[in-house]
């Protein structure tokens, strides 16, 4: 025996959400971003080690193996700027991506000395590169994050 | 204002936060005079819902006073005390016009997050994530109620908040509970879960006039509040429950069986209950469906299982099996308050019930963060927490 559907009766396929019936469409509280907490201390850590590439080029430049002081300093404040930027904005998404871009200037910084670098240079150049590439992940991953909020929160 | 806020796995304290305001013309502003926490705050305390994030405001079940509206408000005005659902709904779409306002297609601006996990999304709801709406909860001094033509109930009465308060959640989910499970007259009804919907659910079970309830817990306090209740007891820290259920029905099963645990069930020491604590410290289950597991054992033949208890993502090792070849009938859902809180709010009246029994903590809103931890180790003979904002 087939089932009657009730001529009354809506059709399963039917139903839509209805927007603009409803008398109100209340927005959050606040604003859902996943990539937050890491952001926050991303911030941090920019402005942590931006300060010591300004005031401590040359004791950077021998533990990292990135012999120019000079554009230590220079990326130390791209990386103060960085970090404030993020640390101070409600949508940290593009300072993020900034902070990918960073690192791959700093990786460039890496490689062009590891052509002309002696042997315990280049120990180190490697370690920095290793220790580059780990935070870049994290910028990558943080950006990425933050990006996916913005495209599900946006109007 | 103050409020409890969530700030990661078993961390919630009272901040400081902006004072809310009207966002919609459809809001409200309520100053709080009583909120409680809910069982379902400590799946937010224990790390086990996604999409929670630093600074979150919990708290579904609060009732206070109107302190102002939006434009478009018409039924409230300020001054009235009233009692907030959990539940978000619109009124207005296909399922709010049916009743299921806990299914509302509007009321969640993050209904996409949502609709990932779940397929569709559900009503947004007070202080329970970002999927579920990112709505501040009602753990606080002051909150903003949308939609608020549609959701709160105005409590005209010299009734006190807590004979009121449960409107909000767990007296309406204790009732929506023993009315999925069909009752009939005479049916033996098991509850699992003395918790306070389970105590709600067996008062509920005697009102569709239930033979015999039975029910299942392992704290003497609950229990006793259960047998308060006129229901017979099984302590599952000290009986098999299989075995104890055949021999009071003499082998049929319970003709209802309402699981009033959820998802974070504590089994025996069973091999499933250890399976289930492994995979869910590791991560690889984000419940342990133990209460469901053995109620569909244990639930006669043809029988009806109604889960009342929240589940928040995958359950592993469910005997799909049993629950097909039994026939068994399951009901389950976030309360759809708005439908039963009127009548429910009759019966108050009527002296029928005192929902104020369950109480059994009452403390200010600063010291919200202890009790969580109380409520959640049930140390001090814990049942139920009221927060006074106002008291001192």
């Amino acid at each position: 025996m087939t089932a009657q559907l009730s001529s009354s009766e809506p059709r399963i396929m039917d139903p839509k959400p209805t927007h603009g019936g409803a008398p109100s469409h209340s927005p959050p509280d606040t604003r859902y971003v996943p990539g937050n907490s890491l952001a926050r201390f991303l911030g941090y850590f920019s402005i942590g080690l931006g300060m010591a590439e300004v005031l401590a080029p040359r004791a950077v430049a021998r533990l990292s193996g990135v012999r120019q002081a000079g554009l230590l300093q220079a990326y130390g404040v791209r990386e103060i700027v960085s970090g404030i930027g993020i640390l101070s904005s409600s949508r940290p998404t593009n300072w993020l991506w900034a902070r990918v871009l960073g690192d791959m200037l700093d990786l460039a910084a890496v490689g062009a000395n590891f052509a002309e670098a002696e042997r315990d240079q280049r120990g180190r150049l490697m370690a920095t590169a290793a220790a580059l590439v780990s935070v870049t992940a994290l910028d990558i991953v943080c950006a990425t994050q933050l990006t996916a909020a913005d495209a599900l929160t946006d109007d | 204002m103050k409020a409890i806020c969530w700030h990661g796995t078993s961390d919630v304290r009272v901040d400081t936060v902006p004072d809310p305001k009207i966002a919609d013309p459809g809001d409200a502003i309520v100053r709080i005079t009583s909120t409680a926490i809910c069982g379902s705050d400590l799946h937010l305390y224990d790390g086990l819902m996604p999409t929670m994030q630093e600074g979150d405001v919990l708290g579904h079940e609060p009732m206070g006073v109107v302190e102002e509206v939006g434009k478009g408000v018409t039924k409230l005005k300020k001054g009235d005390r009233i009692v907030i659902p959990f539940t978000i709904s619109c009124g207005s779409c296909w399922f709010c016009q049916r009743q299921m306002y806990s299914l509302c297609d509007t009321s969640n601006p993050n209904a996409e997050m949502a609709r990932k996990v779940m397929g569709q999304s559900p009503a947004a709801l007070f202080g329970y994530s970002h999927m579920l709406g990112g709505f501040a909860g009602g753990q606080a001094e002051y909150l903003r109620v949308p939609y608020a033509d549609v959701g709160p109930i105005k409590i005209e009465s010299g009734l006190s908040d807590e004979q009121v308060l449960f409107l909000s959640d767990i007296f309406p989910t204790g009732y929506m509970a023993a009315e999925q499970a069909e009752i009939e007259p005479g049916d033996t009804v098991a509850v699992w879960g003395c918790g306070p919907v389970g105590q709600f659910a067996i008062r509920s079970a005697w009102m569709f006039k239930a033979g015999r309830v039975i029910a299942i817990d392992r704290i003497p306090e609950r229990l006793q509040m259960a047998r308060d209740g006129k229901a017979e007891t099984i302590d599952n820290s000290k009986q098999d429950v299989y075995d104890a259920l055949m021999e009071m029905t003499k082998g049929r099963g319970p003709d209802r069986c309402i699981d009033a645990v959820g998802a974070e069930a504590h089994g025996t020491s069973t091999l499933t209950a250890v399976y289930d604590k492994v995979k869910s410290a590791t991560m690889m289950e984000s419940e342990r469906p133990h209460v469901l597991r053995e109620a569909i054992l244990c639930c006669r033949k043809g029988g009806t299982l109604s889960i009342p208890g929240v589940y928040v993502g995958v359950s592993d090792k469910f005997p799909m099996g049993p629950l097909m070849n039994k026939a068994l009938t399951v009901k389950t859902g976030q309360t759809h308050v708005q439908k039963y809180h009127h009548l429910l709010l009759k019966r108050i009246e009527a002296g029928e019930i005192d929902p104020s029994f369950v109480v059994t903590h009452r403390r200010p809103l600063s010291e919200g963060p202890e009790l969580y931890k109380t409520f959640r180790d049930k140390k001090d003979h814990c049942i139920k927490v009221v927060l006074k904002p106002g008291m001192a």
